[in-house]
């Protein structure tokens, strides 16, 4: 008798703790991909870690203190940057001849991304949260979402009916359907923009030390065209590593990894 | 080990070799505008909304990482800490020093190979 109530209790407790993960990982944790529905090509990731170059690029361009080293330090930055992008291209097994061909191109997107957020922060838009704010969601639709440009709407109605007007209602469509989605990586913009350029200390940044804020949340996102909420994504068991490890890249486009506390690094992933 | 061996063979290929585009220097040079938005509150309406109506997606967290513990400090990057105006008037030869200077170019080559990986980390589900 005591020993089923030991089984029960055990039992209780193993639910307990796997419906717990569950929600972990299905309701709590905040991801681009899985919950957040960002594309694993290469372009994908490139537009986001592009965010990310740019805000730390913005907050060298903002540095008073020392404006030339802040100018070096971002030539470097950027020269990492494409050499990164070089290794990914590598790994996604472009031939070494036409890397720098397609080193153009990704520049070329690379920074129509970055001006495309200047000029969000910049002139009119500077001053006008709610214009910025629809600015942004387009600029996340068209460079990480990936979505087709949409017409201006002055266009859209003067089309005539027709293949033209068929194709620019399926792009809209798809625009209205990931409205949601671009609208929580615009508020992420805004608020990491206000991190990084003003509330991120100087003795942190003058050490690299960044202290980002967390990512979107991407629970219960609703489908522009029918209101209705979005299935919540899981999170694929090989995105998460163990604490304090890292993935990176080496230069012929193998991926490693390496231990951030004990500067360990493997070939292979860690346990 | 093969971080370490990456590192060194990263930063003496891009002392021998560096690798500027022209798109580069033209978006650099463009975007002076960026100096005085710190000092700009007007943007930031929409984070201000966006907290005041409990929409917030985004919250400060502590995720503070770093990743070099070579960076020293008081010879490259934060050497103007002292917020000493004159810093911004250097000369040709002191400008020159700065850019070719083997122990500054190290401290800016970790520098910014530490603020790469953490956009790295950031872009990739921290």
């Amino acid at each position: 008798m005591s020993s089923n109530n030991g089984d029960q209790l055990f039992l209780s407790i193993n639910v307990f703790v796997v419906l717990t993960t569950y929600n972990f990982f299905v309701l709590c944790v905040r991801r681009w991909y899985g919950p957040g529905r960002i594309g694993r090509d290469f372009r994908s990731y490139q537009a986001l870690l592009t965010m990310h170059i740019w805000f730390l690029h913005k907050r060298l361009l903002a540095d008073e203190a020392d404006p030339h080293t802040a100018m070096l330090i971002q030539e470097e930055l950027f020269d990492i940057f494409w050499i990164d992008s070089q290794s990914r291209m590598r790994a996604h097994g472009v031939t070494e001849m036409l890397i720098n061909k397609n080193l153009k191109k990704v520049q070329q997107y690379s920074f129509m991304h970055m001006f495309h957020y200047d000029h969000c922060y910049s002139g009119d838009l500077l001053e006008n949260p709610a214009e910025r704010l629809e600015a942004l969601k387009m600029t996340v639709k068209t460079h990480i979402l990936l979505l087709p440009s949409l017409a201006p709407e002055s266009d859209r109605e003067n089309a005539h009916r027709g293949d033209d007007e068929d194709i620019d209602e399926e792009i809209l469509r798809k625009h209205v359907e990931h409205d949601d989605q671009a609208e929580r990586i615009a508020w992420y913009i805004e608020t990491q923009f206000q991190n990084i350029i003003n509330d991120l200390p100087d003795e942190f940044f003058e050490k690299a030390r960044i202290a980002w804020t967390d990512l979107p949340s991407f629970d219960q996102m609703i489908d522009g065209n029918t209101g209705k909420e979005l299935p919540n994504q899981t999170v694929d068991p090989k995105d998460i590593l163990p604490l304090d490890w890292t993935k990176s890249i080496a230069n012929d486009g193998t991926y490693y990894y390496w231990n951030l506390k004990t500067r360990e690094a493997l070939w292979e992933r860690p346990g | 080990m093969i971080g370490s061996a990456r590192a060194s063979g990263l930063f003496s290929s891009r002392l021998a070799l560096r690798l500027h585009t022209l798109e580069h220097y033209v978006y650099a040079i463009g975007k002076t505008e960026g100096k005085t938005i710190r000092n700009n509150n007007a943007w930031r309406g929409n984070v201000v909304a966006n907290f005041s109506t409990g929409k917030c997606v985004a919250v400060q967290s502590n995720n503070v990482r770093s990743f070099s513990t070579e960076i020293n400090a008081t010879a490259g990057y934060s050497q103007g800490e002292s917020g000493n105006a004159h810093i911004n008037d250097k000369s040709l030869l002191q400008r020159t020093f700065q850019k070719y200077s083997i122990s500054k170019q190290k401290n800016r080559i970790l520098m910014a190979e530490s603020l790469f990986q953490a956009a790295t980390t950031q872009a990739s589900d921290p």
